[in-house]
């Protein structure tokens, strides 16, 4: 059995491939002629490359293109859908990101600090929603909470609402043996969305609408979903969890009374 | 008269044309579908995928960079989103699969399961994704070297690389299927 030379064996892949100049077919059928070996894998991937076109295309459900049409057109402008996503980007980082937002915290905090002292003396404390962002989250972590437990066919797992003035932070940590859909409903005129979080790098498909958060879910995870909230009142959220559209847990949550 | 291309249909779309849309879906609903279909095997979550595509290229056209083919970025969405389906699929699928059947979960509701197609396909499943992916938009898409590269994000060596270990694969696999 002879041997086939490097340059000449990308030759005969190129040349399967469509891939090759006039000037290197030309080298190719040279050399295949006088290569035996050459000659029989150049023969058997053109057979392999026949074997594709036996393959027939395969029409899409006749309904697809209504179904797509229909679903973008339920769902909120692409500017908006946009907006949601950067809101997502902001507060889905990873753990040294947000040591680079908290040292960076740090440091702005240490030079506004003398600007607060006065504005704070002067009896016009700035707002809690002049504040968001590095200093978000802490505000929501000494609010009020809610606990909640989390139990279905396959699922477990808690849940714990907190909340501040104007932003309500849900932990959840949910265990689920299927992949399901994990749906938060809410009301869209209190509580808007700002951003998802995930403990692990599992990919999610995450769906934002002005009433309803959904994302599929698998394994272990925890996850830290951000809300701006009004004032008004305190309303429930309702979650599910859902596999193959059948659910396996319902539960309604109070939110807890602003601090 | 011949058709817009894709750079004229998507200014128009972000202009806010948002009837265009329909000339992307009759354009590449079917490629989008077939390629989607040989990277899963399977005709509902083919479906599904065709569907997160176009809803996501709907959702982000803003983020289309039109230095690139639109085909190759609706290509890239599909790989991806087969190949997340795909590790989902995985963990809850494979094992119990390879305990019972040893084999791909068989296509639905497809009439030309006969032969060498079905060896192919059979084989083409036992590829790793990454692989099945590069043979998949080769020989059955058609795309060029530098379009694949663009796809799969990945340069040109690694995609004939690739390319050509895959085929070794798929030789070792079907090696009864060639005549001498």
């Amino acid at each position: 059995m002879t041997m086939i030379e490097k340059r000449y064996l990308e030759l005969i892949h190129k040349e399967i491939d469509g891939e090759n100049s006039p000037e290197e077919t030309t080298a190719l059928r040279g050399y295949i002629s006088s290569n035996q070996s050459a000659r029989e894998l150049f023969e058997e991937l053109q057979q392999l490359s026949g074997l594709f076109n036996q393959l027939e295309e395969t029409a899409p459900p006749e309904d697809l293109g209504k179904s797509i049409l229909s679903d973008i057109q339920g769902r909120p402008d692409r500017r908006t859908a946009e907006v949601f996503r950067l809101e997502r980007a902001t507060v889905k980082m990873s753990a040294w990101k947000w040591a680079y937002a908290f040292a960076a915290g740090l440091i702005l905090g240490a030079l506004l600090a003398p600007l607060a002292l006065h504005l704070w003396q002067g009896n016009s404390s700035p707002g809690f929603s002049q504040l968001l962002g590095t200093l978000s989250r802490k505000d929501v972590l000494r609010g009020a909470a809610v606990n909640g437990s989390v139990k279905g066919e396959g699922v477990t797992g808690g849940i714990q609402i907190k909340r501040s003035n104007t932003l309500l932070l849900i932990e959840l940590d949910i265990t689920s043996r299927q992949p399901v859909e994990m749906v938060i409903q809410h009301d869209a005129n209190r509580l808007r969305f700002k951003g998802l979080e995930q403990s692990g790098d599992e990919a999610l498909y995450f769906q934002s609408l002005p009433e309803q958060l959904t994302w599929t879910h698998q394994g272990h995870e925890h996850y830290r979903i951000l809300m701006a909230c009004s004032n008004q009142g305190a309303p429930a959220i309702r979650m599910k969890v859902l596999l193959s559209g059948n659910p396996l847990y319902e539960g309604s949550f109070p939110l807890p009374m602003s601090p | 008269m011949s058709e817009p291309d894709d750079a004229v249909l998507v200014a128009k779309c972000l202009e806010g044309d948002t009837s265009v849309f329909e000339q992307f879906l009759e354009r590449y609903q079917r490629p989008i579908f077939n390629l989607a279909l040989r990277m899963v095997e399977d005709y509902e979550d083919a479906r599904d995928i065709t569907q997160t595509v176009f809803v996501k290229a709907w959702e982000r056209l803003e983020t289309y960079d039109p230095k690139h083919k639109f085909f190759s970025w609706l290509y890239r969405i599909t790989v991806n989103e087969s190949l997340n389906l795909l590790k989902r699929r995985r963990r809850v699928l494979e094992g119990v699969q390879q305990l019972l059947f040893n084999s791909p979960r068989p296509a639905r509701a497809e009439p030309h399961d006969e032969g060498q197609s079905v060896k192919l396909r059979n084989a083409l499943m036992k590829l790793k994704p990454e692989h099945r992916a590069v043979v998949v938009l080769k020989h059955l898409s058609g795309c060029s070297y530098r379009d694949l590269s663009e796809i799969l994000d990945i340069p040109e060596k690694t995609v004939k690389s690739r390319l050509f270990e895959a085929r070794r694969m798929l030789r070792d696999l079907l090696s009864g299927e060639f005549k001498p």
